[in-house]
C-alpha cells in the first residue's frame, strides 16, 4: 500500500512576493502591519528575500533604474523601521547574529541578539545604481538611521552601520559626527564599567577599547567632522570636551570658546561652560574656572554639577568657607529629579 | 586637659593654621598636624598609649608628638550611602537598618550627617546632634538612577570637615561610579588635604580602585562583603574601630611647608600594628 500523493498545492509561502507587497504598503516610520509581519520571519527566509530582491533590482535596473532604486530604498526603509521598532531581539533567528549584552548602571543586565534588519537594509542600499554614493537618498537614509541607532543606544549595531556609511560617504560631516559620538559614548564610565562587568563574569569582552583609546578615536572623528562641516556647534562642543579629557586643555578651551561664540544655546551652552570650567581648573586658572562654572550655574540654577565643581575648586584652593557655601547650595536643591534639571546627566545622548 | 587642647586646634583640614577665621585660606605655615591612628595588637585596639609611645616621621624627620587622645573626642560620622537603581527591596532595607545601627551607636556629643546618592547627590542633612533627623533621612530617598560615587564622597568629606571632633566618613556602594562629574583623582587629592577618615563598604563582586585608594589615602579601611545581609554588623564594627583610634598631633619641625608630606607613624616597643594616613598635602 502506498499513500496517494497529496493533491493540495504547496502551502510554502512565497516570501519574496509577500516582501514586495510589504514594501509597497509600508509607510516609512509607521509600525504598520506589514513591518510586524516581516519581523516574524526567520533569518534564512529574510536572507533569501533580500538576495532575491537584489537580483530583482539588478535586472530591473537595466531597463528602469529609478524603479529599481525606489524598490531598494523602500525595502531598506522597511527593514530599518523593523530594526527601530523591534530593537530587542531576544531570540536568535540567524547564525550571523552577534550576541550582545544590555548594560545598566555599569553592569551587564541581559542578553540579546543584534538585529538582522540593519544589515539587510545596508545590503539593499548597496544595490542602488549607478552607485550608492551618487544617490542623495542613500546619504539621507544613513544619516537618519545612524541617528536612530545612537538614540536607541544600539551601539553594537551602530558601529558596522557607520563604518559602511563612511565607506560610501567618507567626508560627510554628519556621519563623522555620529561616529565621534559613538566612540565618545564608549569611553564613558558607564560603558567602561559595563565592559569590565562582562570580563569579570567571564562573558567575553566588549567590542570597544579603553577610555583613552575611545577618546582618541572620538577626537579624530569630531575633528574630521568639523573640517567638513565647521558650523556644527554640538560637534565643536564635544571635540572640545574630548580634547580636554585627553589632556589638551589649551586646545580644549579654544574649541569650547568657539562653541560659545558660534551660538551654543541652553544645554549646549551650559555644557560648554562646565567643560571650560574643568579645563581652566586643570590649568590652575581657578578664577576663570570659577567664572565659567558660575555661568553654568546661572543657566541651570537647579543643577548639582556646577555646585559640586565650585565646591571642589574652593576646597582645592583652601577656601573652606566657599566650599561649604557651595555645599549649602547643593543641599538646598529640590529632592525630585524632575525639578533638578542637570544636562550633564544626559550629556552622552544626542542633543 | 587633652580634650581642651584638642578643641583649641582649629581643624581646617589636616594641616591647620591656628585661630584663622574660617573664611580665610590656609596659611602655608603649618602650626599643627593631627593624625588619626588605629593601633591594634592581635586584632584588638590597644588602649592606654601616651604621646611618648608614638614615633612620627614627617618626610623622614622625627617629630615630637604633643597629644594622643583616645575615646575622648566627640565623633562626626557622615554616612554616604549608594541608593542607586541596583539598591532596592531587601538590600535597601538592609542598608537603612545598617545606617540606623550607626546612628544608634553614637554617644552624647557625637554628631551625624547623611549623604545619599544615585546620580543625584542628596546632601540634605548636615552634621547634627539631632540624630532623629538623620534616622528619618535614611528612609527619605529611594534607590534610583546611576551611581555618582565620587561626587558623593566629595560632598561627604566636605560635610565631615568640622572644627570640632574627629570625622569619620562611611561610604557604602554596591557598584562602580557611572555618572560623577568630579574625577576620582581630584577627589583623592582633596582627601589627602583633609583629615576625614574614610571607611568603605563594598558589596558584591565588583572591585573598583577608587574606594581602595580613598580608604588608604585617609588611613581608613575597606570592607568587602558578599551580601547586604550582615551590613549592620559591618557598620557597627566600623564605628567601634573608629572610636578606638588615637588622635595624635604635633607641630612640625625641620620640614618644609608646601607639597606632599610622607608620614610614618609607629608605636615604640609594643609590636603593635599601626594604621594611619600615609601622608598629607599642603598648598595648591
Amino acid at each position: 500500500m502506498f499513500a496517494a500523493a497529496d493533491p493540495r498545492p504547496s502551502r510554502q509561502p512565497d516570501r519574496f512576493k509577500e516582501w514586495l507587497d510589504a514594501v509597497e504598503v509600508h509607510q516609512p516610520g509607521d509600525p504598520g502591519k506589514a513591518a510586524v509581519e516581516v519581523s516574524t520571519w526567520t533569518g534564512p527566509e529574510l536572507d533569501g528575500v533580500v538576495a532575491a530582491a537584489s537580483r530583482h533590482a539588478r535586472a530591473l535596473a537595466k531597463t528602469d533604474p529609478d524603479r529599481a532604486n525606489r524598490l531598494l530604498l523602500r525595502g531598506a526603509a522597511l527593514h530599518a523601521d523593523i530594526g527601530r521598532l523591534i530593537p530587542e531581539e531576544t531570540k536568535r533567528r540567524s547564525d550571523r547574529q552577534q550576541r550582545v549584552y544590555t548594560i545598566k548602571d555599569g553592569r551587564w543586565q541581559s542578553l540579546r541578539y543584534v538585529s538582522v534588519h540593519w544589515e539587510l537594509g545596508r545590503l539593499l542600499v548597496d544595490g542602488v545604481v549607478p552607485e550608492p554614493a551618487s544617490d542623495p537618498r542613500v546619504r539621507t537614509w544613513y544619516q537618519e538611521t545612524s541617528r536612530d541607532l545612537i538614540k536607541l543606544r544600539s551601539l553594537v549595531e551602530a558601529l558596522p552601520h557607520l563604518t559602511r556609511a563612511l565607506q560610501i560617504f567618507p567626508t560627510d560631516g554628519t556621519l563623522l559626527f555620529y561616529r565621534g559620538v559613538l566612540h565618545e559614548r564608549n569611553s564613558s564610565s558607564l560603558l567602561q564599567a559595563g565592559s569590565d562587568s562582562l570580563t569579570e563574569a567571564n562573558r567575553g569582552t566588549s567590542t570597544f577599547g579603553t577610555t583613552r583609546a575611545e577618546l582618541t578615536r572620538a577626537e579624530r572623528f569630531f575633528r574630521l567632522s568639523l573640517v567638513s562641516q565647521p558650523d556644527q556647534i554640538e560637534a565643536r562642543l564635544r571635540h572640545g570636551r574630548v580634547l580636554g579629557e585627553l589632556g589638551q586643555h589649551d586646545e580644549a578651551i579654544a574649541e569650547l570658546g568657539r562653541a560659545v561664540e558660534d551660538g551654543a544655546a541652553q544645554e549646549l551652552l551650559y555644557l560648554s561652560h562646565l567643560f571650560l570650567g574643568r579645563n581652566y581648573e586643570a590649568l590652575g586658572r581657578y578664577e576663570e574656572a570659577r567664572a565659567e562654572l558660575e555661568r553654568a550655574a546661572a543657566l541651570y540654577p537647579r543643577a548639582q554639577t556646577p555646585r559640586l565643581a565650585l565646591s571642589h575648586i574652593a576646597r582645592r584652593t583652601g577656601n573652606r568657607a566657599a566650599a561649604q557655601r557651595e555645599l549649602a547650595h547643593l543641599a538646598a536643591l529640590p529632592d525630585m529629579e524632575g525639578e533638578r534639571q542637570d544636562p550633564w546627566w544626559h550629556y552622552y545622548e544626542l542633543h | 586637659m587633652a580634650l581642651l587642647r584638642a578643641a583649641l586646634i582649629a581643624l581646617a583640614g589636616l594641616v591647620v593654621a591656628v585661630a584663622l577665621p574660617a573664611a580665610q585660606t590656609f596659611s602655608s605655615r603649618i602650626e599643627a598636624v593631627r593624625v588619626d591612628v588605629l593601633v591594634t595588637a592581635n586584632g584588638r585596639p590597644v588602649p592606654g598609649l601616651t604621646p611618648a609611645d608614638f614615633e612620627v616621621l614627617d618626610n623622614g624627620v622625627r617629630q615630637t608628638v604633643d597629644l594622643a587622645s583616645f575615646e575622648q573626642i566627640p565623633l562626626n560620622v557622615v554616612l554616604a550611602l549608594d541608593m542607586s537603581a541596583s539598591l532596592q527591596g531587601l538590600r535597601l532595607g538592609h542598608l537603612q537598618a545598617a545606617g540606623t545601627t550607626v546612628v544608634d551607636g553614637l554617644k552624647p556629643g557625637d554628631r551625624a550627617a547623611l549623604v545619599t546618592f544615585g546620580h543625584i547627590v542628596f546632601a540634605n542633612q548636615a552634621l547634627t546632634g539631632d540624630l532623629d533627623r538623620v534616622r528619618a533621612g535614611l528612609f527619605q530617598n529611594r534607590g534610583e538612577g546611576l551611581t555618582s560615587l565620587v561626587d558623593a564622597v566629595h560632598a561627604g568629606m566636605l560635610i565631615g570637615e568640622s572644627d570640632v571632633g574627629r570625622s569619620l566618613l562611611i561610604v557604602f556602594s554596591d557598584g562602580v561610579d557611572t555618572s560623577s562629574w568630579l574625577t576620582a583623582e581630584s577627589v583623592l587629592e582633596t582627601a589627602r588635604r583633609g583629615d576625614v577618615v574614610v571607611y568603605g563598604v563594598e558589596v558584591g563582586q565588583r572591585r573598583a580602585s577608587f574606594p581602595r585608594d580613598l580608604t588608604e589615602a585617609t588611613g581608613g579601611r575597606l570592607f568587602a562583603v558578599e551580601s547586604t545581609k550582615d551590613l549592620s554588623a559591618t557598620f557597627s564594627t566600623i564605628l567601634e574601630e573608629f572610636r578606638n583610634r588615637y588622635l595624635i598631633s604635633y607641630s612640625p619641625r625641620g620640614v618644609s611647608g608646601s607639597g606632599w608630606h610622607r608620614l610614618d607613624v609607629r608605636v615604640r616597643n609594643r609590636g603593635a600594628a599601626v594604621k594611619a594616613r600615609p601622608g598629607y598635602f599642603v598648598g595648591r
